[in-house]
Protein backbone atom coordinates (compact mmCIF):
# COMPACT_ATOMS: atom_id res chain seq x y z
CA UNK A 1 0.00 0.00 0.00
CA UNK A 2 2.95 2.56 0.99
CA UNK A 3 4.45 2.07 -2.47
CA UNK A 4 1.14 2.03 -4.35
CA UNK A 5 1.08 6.11 -2.40
CA UNK A 6 4.81 6.68 -3.17
CA UNK A 7 4.34 5.52 -6.78
CA UNK A 8 0.92 7.62 -7.29
CA UNK A 9 2.59 10.32 -8.62
CA UNK A 10 4.53 9.06 -11.19
CA UNK A 11 2.03 6.84 -12.48
CA UNK A 12 -0.44 9.97 -12.81
CA UNK A 13 2.48 11.76 -14.69
CA UNK A 14 2.70 9.18 -16.98
CA UNK A 15 -0.70 8.06 -17.42
CA UNK A 16 -2.25 11.51 -17.82
CA UNK A 17 0.76 12.68 -20.02
CA UNK A 18 -0.52 14.40 -23.10
CA UNK A 19 0.87 13.49 -26.67
CA UNK A 20 3.01 16.55 -26.62
CA UNK A 21 4.61 15.84 -22.82
CA UNK A 22 7.68 17.49 -22.12
CA UNK A 23 7.88 21.43 -20.70
CA UNK A 24 6.00 19.85 -17.39
CA UNK A 25 8.17 20.01 -14.62
CA UNK A 26 8.10 17.92 -11.61
CA UNK A 27 9.41 18.61 -8.18
CA UNK A 28 11.34 16.02 -6.77
CA UNK A 29 12.94 14.83 -3.67
CA UNK A 30 14.42 12.07 -1.80
CA UNK A 31 12.50 9.29 -0.79
CA UNK A 32 13.24 9.50 2.97
CA UNK A 33 12.23 13.02 2.96
CA UNK A 34 8.96 13.91 4.80
CA UNK A 35 7.50 16.83 2.67
CA UNK A 36 4.65 15.87 0.76
CA UNK A 37 3.56 19.25 -0.21
CA UNK A 38 5.84 22.55 -1.33
CA UNK A 39 4.53 26.51 -2.10
CA UNK A 40 5.47 28.45 -4.57
CA UNK A 41 6.99 31.01 -1.98
CA UNK A 42 8.74 27.90 -0.48
CA UNK A 43 10.50 27.05 -4.16
CA UNK A 44 11.29 30.86 -4.52
CA UNK A 45 12.85 31.05 -0.88
CA UNK A 46 14.81 27.59 -1.18
CA UNK A 47 16.51 28.61 -4.81
CA UNK A 48 16.95 31.93 -3.59
CA UNK A 49 19.22 30.95 -0.36
CA UNK A 50 16.83 32.26 1.96
CA UNK A 51 15.43 29.13 2.87
CA UNK A 52 17.87 26.31 4.15
CA UNK A 53 16.18 23.70 6.32
CA UNK A 54 12.58 21.57 6.12
CA UNK A 55 10.15 22.82 8.46
CA UNK A 56 11.46 22.46 12.03
CA UNK A 57 14.70 22.43 10.50
CA UNK A 58 14.61 18.67 9.86
CA UNK A 59 17.29 18.14 6.54
CA UNK A 60 19.35 20.75 5.62
CA UNK A 61 18.48 21.37 2.05
CA UNK A 62 20.83 21.11 -0.95
CA UNK A 63 18.65 22.62 -3.95
CA UNK A 64 20.02 21.38 -7.44
CA UNK A 65 18.78 22.75 -10.87
CA UNK A 66 19.43 22.07 -14.37
CA UNK A 67 21.95 24.16 -15.73
CA UNK A 68 20.36 27.73 -17.87
CA UNK A 69 20.96 26.51 -21.45
CA UNK A 70 17.77 23.42 -20.92
CA UNK A 71 14.39 25.32 -21.98
CA UNK A 72 12.82 23.32 -19.02
CA UNK A 73 15.12 25.21 -16.82
CA UNK A 74 13.90 28.57 -18.05
CA UNK A 75 10.25 27.22 -17.64
CA UNK A 76 10.87 26.30 -14.12
CA UNK A 77 12.24 29.71 -12.79
CA UNK A 78 10.39 31.75 -14.92
CA UNK A 79 6.79 30.20 -13.90
CA UNK A 80 7.95 29.32 -10.14
CA UNK A 81 10.04 32.34 -9.44
CA UNK A 82 9.49 34.83 -11.43
CA UNK A 83 12.71 35.35 -12.15
CA UNK A 84 14.96 35.03 -15.63
CA UNK A 85 18.39 33.86 -15.72
CA UNK A 86 20.08 36.84 -15.17
CA UNK A 87 18.66 38.01 -12.39
CA UNK A 88 18.83 34.33 -10.99
CA UNK A 89 22.49 34.01 -12.04
CA UNK A 90 23.29 37.37 -10.37
CA UNK A 91 21.51 36.31 -7.03
CA UNK A 92 23.53 33.09 -6.89
CA UNK A 93 26.79 35.13 -7.16
CA UNK A 94 26.13 37.27 -4.61
CA UNK A 95 24.88 34.06 -2.28
CA UNK A 96 28.16 32.55 -3.16
CA UNK A 97 30.35 35.26 -2.47
CA UNK A 98 28.79 36.68 0.43
CA UNK A 99 28.58 32.72 2.26
CA UNK A 100 24.98 33.71 3.47
CA UNK A 101 23.79 30.22 1.96
CA UNK A 102 24.80 27.63 -0.38
CA UNK A 103 23.80 28.55 -3.77
CA UNK A 104 21.97 25.79 -5.69
CA UNK A 105 23.74 23.05 -7.90
CA UNK A 106 24.26 23.03 -11.20
CA UNK A 107 23.41 19.58 -13.04
CA UNK A 108 24.06 19.56 -16.91
CA UNK A 109 21.38 16.97 -17.70
CA UNK A 110 18.32 15.53 -15.96
CA UNK A 111 19.91 12.44 -15.27
CA UNK A 112 22.74 14.27 -13.07
CA UNK A 113 19.48 15.43 -11.04
CA UNK A 114 17.92 11.98 -10.43
CA UNK A 115 21.10 10.68 -9.41
CA UNK A 116 21.77 13.26 -6.91
CA UNK A 117 18.63 13.77 -5.38
CA UNK A 118 18.61 9.76 -5.23
CA UNK A 119 21.51 9.63 -3.28
CA UNK A 120 20.90 12.87 -0.96
CA UNK A 121 18.23 12.92 1.92
CA UNK A 122 18.13 16.87 1.86
CA UNK A 123 18.37 17.31 -2.10
CA UNK A 124 15.58 19.22 -4.12
CA UNK A 125 15.20 19.48 -7.73
CA UNK A 126 13.45 19.65 -10.74
CA UNK A 127 12.50 17.28 -13.56
CA UNK A 128 10.25 17.13 -16.68
CA UNK A 129 7.93 14.06 -16.13
CA UNK A 130 9.21 12.16 -18.57
CA UNK A 131 12.57 11.80 -17.63
CA UNK A 132 10.13 10.16 -14.45
CA UNK A 133 11.08 6.31 -14.18
CA UNK A 134 9.55 4.54 -11.01
CA UNK A 135 11.65 1.50 -11.52
CA UNK A 136 14.26 3.61 -12.11
CA UNK A 137 14.35 5.51 -9.54
CA UNK A 138 12.86 4.30 -6.37
CA UNK A 139 14.48 6.77 -4.07
CA UNK A 140 12.99 9.72 -5.24
CA UNK A 141 9.48 11.23 -4.67
CA UNK A 142 7.46 13.89 -6.45
CA UNK A 143 6.07 16.63 -4.42
CA UNK A 144 2.74 18.28 -4.48
CA UNK A 145 3.37 21.90 -5.60
CA UNK A 146 0.62 24.20 -3.79
CA UNK A 147 -1.03 21.06 -3.35
CA UNK A 148 -1.44 19.54 -7.15
CA UNK A 149 0.48 16.88 -8.59
CA UNK A 150 1.58 17.07 -12.02
CA UNK A 151 -0.66 16.59 -14.87
CA UNK A 152 -3.14 17.84 -12.31
CA UNK A 153 -5.71 20.84 -13.09
CA UNK A 154 -4.41 23.76 -12.48
CA UNK A 155 -0.52 22.28 -11.96
CA UNK A 156 1.84 25.21 -11.90
CA UNK A 157 4.36 23.79 -13.75
CA UNK A 158 2.18 22.60 -16.35
CA UNK B 1 24.00 23.48 34.07
CA UNK B 2 22.07 20.26 33.39
CA UNK B 3 19.69 22.35 31.23
CA UNK B 4 22.36 24.21 28.62
CA UNK B 5 24.18 20.64 28.45
CA UNK B 6 21.27 19.12 27.12
CA UNK B 7 20.40 22.08 24.73
CA UNK B 8 23.76 22.08 23.51
CA UNK B 9 23.62 17.93 23.08
CA UNK B 10 20.47 18.78 21.21
CA UNK B 11 21.67 21.64 19.37
CA UNK B 12 24.48 19.36 17.85
CA UNK B 13 22.61 16.05 17.16
CA UNK B 14 19.36 17.34 15.50
CA UNK B 15 16.88 14.88 13.91
CA UNK B 16 18.02 13.63 10.66
CA UNK B 17 21.23 14.75 8.81
CA UNK B 18 21.68 15.32 4.87
CA UNK B 19 24.31 13.17 3.50
CA UNK B 20 25.71 15.62 1.06
CA UNK B 21 28.96 16.60 1.08
CA UNK B 22 29.77 19.29 -1.20
CA UNK B 23 32.84 20.83 -1.64
CA UNK B 24 33.27 24.09 -4.22
CA UNK B 25 35.91 26.55 -4.93
CA UNK B 26 35.62 29.61 -7.07
CA UNK B 27 36.46 33.35 -6.61
CA UNK B 28 36.50 36.67 -8.42
CA UNK B 29 39.69 38.83 -9.25
CA UNK B 30 39.41 42.81 -10.54
CA UNK B 31 41.44 44.74 -12.93
CA UNK B 32 41.27 48.59 -11.86
CA UNK B 33 42.37 51.92 -13.58
CA UNK B 34 42.27 54.87 -11.61
CA UNK B 35 43.26 59.02 -12.52
CA UNK B 36 43.51 61.65 -10.00
CA UNK B 37 42.82 65.05 -11.54
CA UNK B 38 44.50 66.20 -8.40
CA UNK B 39 48.25 64.63 -8.60
CA UNK B 40 47.85 64.25 -12.27
CA UNK B 41 48.80 60.27 -11.91
CA UNK B 42 47.29 57.26 -13.18
CA UNK B 43 47.85 53.75 -12.25
CA UNK B 44 46.35 50.40 -13.13
CA UNK B 45 45.99 47.87 -9.79
CA UNK B 46 45.04 44.59 -9.47
CA UNK B 47 43.00 45.01 -6.12
CA UNK B 48 41.28 42.06 -5.57
CA UNK B 49 42.35 38.25 -6.59
CA UNK B 50 40.32 36.31 -3.91
CA UNK B 51 39.73 32.73 -4.05
CA UNK B 52 36.98 30.92 -1.84
CA UNK B 53 36.45 27.27 -0.53
CA UNK B 54 33.24 25.90 0.96
CA UNK B 55 32.81 22.96 2.02
CA UNK B 56 29.23 21.51 3.27
CA UNK B 57 28.33 18.37 5.06
CA UNK B 58 25.45 17.30 6.64
CA UNK B 59 24.19 20.34 9.10
CA UNK B 60 28.04 21.60 8.48
CA UNK B 61 29.69 24.77 6.24
CA UNK B 62 33.24 25.30 6.30
CA UNK B 63 33.80 28.66 4.07
CA UNK B 64 37.21 30.35 3.95
CA UNK B 65 38.40 33.02 1.48
CA UNK B 66 42.11 34.28 0.37
CA UNK B 67 42.58 37.32 -0.70
CA UNK B 68 45.88 38.59 -2.60
CA UNK B 69 44.95 42.47 -2.76
CA UNK B 70 47.18 44.69 -4.72
CA UNK B 71 49.15 41.70 -6.87
CA UNK B 72 51.08 41.20 -4.04
CA UNK B 73 54.53 40.79 -3.97
CA UNK B 74 56.70 39.99 -1.26
CA UNK B 75 60.31 39.72 -1.12
CA UNK B 76 62.92 40.56 1.28
CA UNK B 77 63.68 44.11 0.37
CA UNK B 78 60.33 45.39 -0.34
CA UNK B 79 56.74 44.58 0.45
CA UNK B 80 53.84 45.46 -1.68
CA UNK B 81 50.21 44.44 -1.23
CA UNK B 82 48.09 42.70 1.59
CA UNK B 83 48.02 38.13 1.72
CA UNK B 84 44.69 37.71 3.72
CA UNK B 85 42.80 35.13 5.18
CA UNK B 86 39.44 37.36 4.45
CA UNK B 87 36.95 35.02 6.05
CA UNK B 88 37.35 31.46 7.33
CA UNK B 89 34.60 30.48 9.45
CA UNK B 90 32.23 27.03 10.03
CA UNK B 91 28.53 27.48 10.23
CA UNK B 92 26.55 24.89 12.22
CA UNK B 93 22.73 24.69 10.87
CA UNK B 94 20.19 23.83 13.69
CA UNK B 95 17.55 25.58 11.40
CA UNK B 96 17.04 28.70 9.97
CA UNK B 97 15.99 30.42 13.13
CA UNK B 98 19.21 29.59 14.26
CA UNK B 99 22.51 29.12 12.89
CA UNK B 100 26.05 29.18 14.72
CA UNK B 101 28.96 30.46 13.23
CA UNK B 102 32.86 30.64 14.54
CA UNK B 103 35.70 32.03 12.96
CA UNK B 104 36.83 35.18 11.25
CA UNK B 105 33.91 37.28 9.43
CA UNK B 106 33.28 40.90 7.61
CA UNK B 107 31.52 42.47 10.48
CA UNK B 108 27.51 42.27 9.55
CA UNK B 109 27.16 45.97 9.38
CA UNK B 110 25.24 47.96 6.52
CA UNK B 111 24.17 46.86 3.08
CA UNK B 112 27.55 46.21 1.88
CA UNK B 113 30.07 45.08 4.37
CA UNK B 114 29.18 41.50 4.29
CA UNK B 115 30.18 41.54 0.81
CA UNK B 116 32.61 44.21 0.93
CA UNK B 117 35.91 42.95 -1.49
CA UNK B 118 33.42 41.34 -3.53
CA UNK B 119 33.14 43.59 -6.60
CA UNK B 120 31.17 41.42 -9.04
CA UNK B 121 28.27 41.69 -7.09
CA UNK B 122 27.81 45.60 -6.51
CA UNK B 123 27.80 48.22 -9.31
CA UNK B 124 30.82 50.39 -8.56
CA UNK B 125 34.34 50.23 -8.11
CA UNK B 126 34.39 52.53 -5.21
CA UNK B 127 32.53 52.05 -1.76
CA UNK B 128 30.38 55.03 -0.06
CA UNK B 129 32.75 57.08 2.23
CA UNK B 130 30.96 55.23 5.05
CA UNK B 131 32.94 52.31 4.35
CA UNK B 132 36.17 53.91 4.33
CA UNK B 133 39.09 54.54 6.32
CA UNK B 134 38.89 58.27 7.87
CA UNK B 135 40.40 60.23 10.26
CA UNK B 136 37.57 61.77 12.25
CA UNK B 137 39.23 63.12 15.59
CA UNK B 138 42.12 60.66 16.22
CA UNK B 139 45.94 60.28 15.63
CA UNK B 140 45.15 57.14 13.05
CA UNK B 141 43.27 56.66 10.35
CA UNK B 142 40.25 53.86 10.67
CA UNK B 143 36.97 52.90 9.98
CA UNK B 144 33.74 53.11 12.03
CA UNK B 145 33.56 50.00 13.04
CA UNK B 146 36.32 47.10 12.56
CA UNK B 147 35.73 45.39 9.04
CA UNK B 148 36.66 41.55 10.69
CA UNK B 149 36.21 40.12 13.62
CA UNK B 150 37.12 36.91 15.22
CA UNK B 151 34.59 35.24 17.55
CA UNK B 152 31.32 33.67 17.42
CA UNK B 153 28.19 34.84 15.13
CA UNK B 154 24.59 33.58 15.76
CA UNK B 155 22.46 34.09 12.88
CA UNK B 156 18.93 33.82 11.46
CA UNK B 157 15.70 34.37 10.05
CA UNK B 158 11.97 34.10 10.16
CA UNK B 159 9.63 34.56 7.62
CA UNK B 160 5.88 35.18 7.76
CA UNK B 161 3.16 34.07 5.22
CA UNK B 162 3.54 37.32 2.68
CA UNK B 163 7.05 37.16 3.08
CA UNK B 164 8.30 39.49 5.71
CA UNK B 165 11.41 38.06 6.70
CA UNK B 166 13.28 38.93 9.56
CA UNK B 167 17.37 37.98 9.36
CA UNK B 168 19.30 38.88 12.64
CA UNK B 169 22.74 38.88 13.34
CA UNK B 170 24.17 39.01 16.79
CA UNK B 171 28.30 38.70 17.03
CA UNK B 172 30.95 39.09 19.94
CA UNK B 173 34.39 38.56 18.87
CA UNK B 174 37.91 40.66 19.82
CA UNK B 175 37.79 43.84 20.22
CA UNK B 176 40.32 46.34 17.68
CA UNK B 177 43.85 45.96 19.07
CA UNK B 178 47.08 45.23 17.82
CA UNK B 179 46.39 42.05 17.00
CA UNK B 180 42.75 41.46 17.03
CA UNK B 181 43.00 38.12 14.95
CA UNK B 182 44.96 36.12 17.43
CA UNK B 183 45.35 37.69 20.82
CA UNK B 184 42.86 39.96 22.01
CA UNK B 185 44.28 42.20 24.81
CA UNK B 186 41.83 44.28 26.48
CA UNK B 187 39.30 43.17 29.03
CA UNK B 188 35.76 43.99 26.95
CA UNK B 189 34.87 42.08 23.66
CA UNK B 190 32.97 44.42 20.88
CA UNK B 191 29.33 43.45 20.18
CA UNK B 192 27.57 43.75 17.51
CA UNK B 193 24.00 43.33 16.08
CA UNK B 194 22.42 43.98 12.40
CA UNK B 195 18.80 43.60 12.33
CA UNK B 196 17.22 43.53 8.47
CA UNK B 197 13.37 43.23 7.97
CA UNK B 198 12.38 42.41 4.35
CA UNK B 199 9.32 43.60 3.35
CA UNK B 200 7.34 42.48 -0.04
CA UNK B 201 7.72 44.72 -3.03
CA UNK B 202 11.43 44.38 -2.65
CA UNK B 203 11.96 46.79 0.33
CA UNK B 204 14.08 46.08 2.61
CA UNK B 205 15.42 48.32 5.82
CA UNK B 206 18.29 47.80 8.35
CA UNK B 207 19.80 48.55 11.96
CA UNK B 208 23.02 47.83 12.66
CA UNK B 209 25.00 48.52 16.20
CA UNK B 210 28.85 47.64 17.08
CA UNK B 211 30.52 48.85 20.13
CA UNK B 212 33.97 48.28 21.49
CA UNK B 213 37.06 49.30 23.35
CA UNK B 214 39.48 50.42 20.24
CA UNK B 215 42.99 49.70 21.96
CA UNK B 216 44.64 50.96 18.54
CA UNK B 217 45.19 54.24 19.44
CA UNK B 218 42.94 56.26 17.20
CA UNK B 219 42.04 58.38 19.95
CA UNK B 220 45.09 58.71 22.06
CA UNK B 221 43.73 57.02 24.64
CA UNK B 222 44.87 53.05 25.35
CA UNK B 223 41.52 51.49 25.16
CA UNK B 224 39.02 54.25 24.26
CA UNK B 225 35.54 53.10 24.11
CA UNK B 226 33.87 53.11 20.40
CA UNK B 227 30.38 52.80 19.05
CA UNK B 228 28.95 53.13 15.34
CA UNK B 229 25.27 52.50 14.42
CA UNK B 230 23.71 52.60 11.40
CA UNK B 231 20.84 52.69 9.59
CA UNK B 232 19.97 51.16 5.94
CA UNK B 233 17.11 51.44 3.20
CA UNK B 234 17.12 49.17 -0.17
CA UNK B 235 14.22 49.27 -2.76
CA UNK B 236 14.19 47.23 -5.72
CA UNK B 237 11.28 47.66 -8.44
CA UNK B 238 12.28 46.21 -11.89
CA UNK B 239 15.08 48.07 -13.02
CA UNK B 240 15.12 50.73 -10.10
CA UNK B 241 17.97 50.45 -7.50
CA UNK B 242 17.90 53.00 -4.87
CA UNK B 243 20.20 52.78 -1.67
CA UNK B 244 20.49 54.91 1.94
CA UNK B 245 23.12 54.60 4.46
CA UNK B 246 23.41 56.76 7.31
CA UNK B 247 25.95 55.85 10.46
CA UNK B 248 26.79 57.87 13.59
CA UNK B 249 30.12 57.16 15.10
CA UNK B 250 31.40 57.66 18.56
CA UNK B 251 34.65 57.60 20.04
CA UNK B 252 35.68 58.94 23.44
CA UNK B 253 38.34 60.87 23.78
CA UNK B 254 40.65 62.60 27.20
CA UNK B 255 37.36 65.00 27.15
CA UNK B 256 34.95 62.75 26.47
CA UNK B 257 32.97 61.71 23.55
CA UNK B 258 33.04 63.07 20.14
CA UNK B 259 31.15 62.11 17.06
CA UNK B 260 31.24 61.24 13.44
CA UNK B 261 28.95 60.71 10.86
CA UNK B 262 28.40 59.50 7.39
CA UNK B 263 25.50 59.12 4.85
CA UNK B 264 24.77 58.58 0.90
CA UNK B 265 22.17 58.02 -1.35
CA UNK B 266 21.95 55.83 -4.85
CA UNK B 267 19.92 55.70 -7.40
CA UNK B 268 20.23 52.60 -10.63
CA UNK B 269 18.59 51.94 -13.11
CA UNK B 270 19.41 49.37 -15.51
CA UNK B 271 18.93 50.06 -19.11
CA UNK B 272 18.54 47.05 -22.20
CA UNK B 273 19.12 44.31 -19.39
CA UNK B 274 22.89 45.16 -19.04
CA UNK B 275 23.77 48.65 -18.76
CA UNK B 276 23.17 50.66 -16.08
CA UNK B 277 23.64 54.15 -14.71
CA UNK B 278 24.56 55.06 -11.38
CA UNK B 279 24.50 58.20 -9.29
CA UNK B 280 25.53 58.09 -5.96
CA UNK B 281 25.91 61.19 -3.60
CA UNK B 282 27.99 61.03 -0.49
CA UNK B 283 28.74 63.28 2.74
CA UNK B 284 31.10 62.39 5.76
CA UNK B 285 31.50 64.88 8.80
CA UNK B 286 34.44 63.96 11.17
CA UNK B 287 33.07 66.16 13.75
CA UNK B 288 30.04 66.69 14.72
CA UNK B 289 30.88 69.61 17.06
CA UNK B 290 32.95 71.38 14.41
CA UNK B 291 31.40 73.50 11.47
CA UNK B 292 32.26 73.45 7.79
CA UNK B 293 34.83 70.00 8.09
CA UNK B 294 32.22 67.87 5.95
CA UNK B 295 33.68 66.43 2.98
CA UNK B 296 31.19 65.14 0.27
CA UNK B 297 31.18 63.44 -3.17
CA UNK B 298 29.26 63.02 -6.16
CA UNK B 299 29.70 59.73 -8.07
CA UNK B 300 28.15 59.43 -11.77
CA UNK B 301 28.85 55.84 -13.15
CA UNK B 302 27.71 53.10 -15.31
CA UNK B 303 27.81 49.46 -15.40
CA UNK B 304 27.85 47.11 -18.10
CA UNK B 305 27.20 43.71 -17.11
CA UNK B 306 28.53 41.88 -19.91
CA UNK B 307 27.88 38.34 -18.52
CA UNK B 308 26.56 37.20 -15.07
CA UNK B 309 30.06 36.80 -13.81
CA UNK B 310 31.42 39.48 -15.67
CA UNK B 311 31.17 43.55 -15.32
CA UNK B 312 32.87 46.57 -16.71
CA UNK B 313 32.53 49.59 -14.70
CA UNK B 314 33.54 53.24 -15.37
CA UNK B 315 33.00 56.35 -12.89
CA UNK B 316 33.56 59.70 -11.70
CA UNK B 317 33.82 60.64 -8.19
CA UNK B 318 33.61 64.38 -7.78
CA UNK B 319 35.08 65.70 -4.87
CA UNK B 320 34.71 68.34 -2.61
CA UNK B 321 36.90 68.43 0.50
CA UNK B 322 36.23 70.94 2.67
CA UNK B 323 39.67 71.92 3.93
CA UNK B 324 41.57 70.30 1.16
CA UNK B 325 40.19 71.89 -2.34
CA UNK B 326 38.45 70.30 -5.71
CA UNK B 327 39.01 67.30 -6.87
CA UNK B 328 38.38 64.49 -8.91
CA UNK B 329 38.47 60.90 -9.49
CA UNK B 330 37.78 58.73 -12.96
CA UNK B 331 37.77 55.06 -11.39
CA UNK B 332 37.59 52.53 -14.18
CA UNK B 333 37.33 48.48 -13.52
CA UNK B 334 36.72 44.72 -15.19
CA UNK B 335 35.15 41.83 -12.22
CA UNK B 336 35.32 38.76 -12.70
CA UNK B 337 33.71 35.78 -10.45
CA UNK B 338 35.02 32.33 -11.52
Amino acid sequence: MRAAIKWAPWLLCLLLAPADAGAEAAVIVHADNAAEDISRQQLANIYLGKMATWERGQIVIFPIALTFNEPLSQFFFERGLGKKKGELQKAWLKLALSGASKAPKIANTERDILDYVAKNRGALGFISCDALDPDAHRDIRVLRVEGKLPREAGYLFE
Amino acid sequence: MTRQLALILALLAGPLAAEERELDIYGFMDLEFEYDSAKDISTFDIHHFNIINTYSFERFRVFSEMEWEHGPQIEAAKTEGEITLERGWFEYIYSDRLKVRGGKFLTPFGIYNLIHDSTPVFLTTSLPLIYGKHNPFGTSKGRLYAKFYTGLQILGSHATGDDVRLSYWLGLGNGRGQEQFSADNDQNKSLILRLRLALPQELSLGLSHYRDRNEQGLSGLPRARERATGLDLEFTRDALLLQAEYARYSLERAGGFRDASAYYGLIAYQLAGFATPIVRYDRFDPDADAADDANDQWLVGVNLALDPRIYLKGEWLFKSAARGGDDWVHLSSISIAF
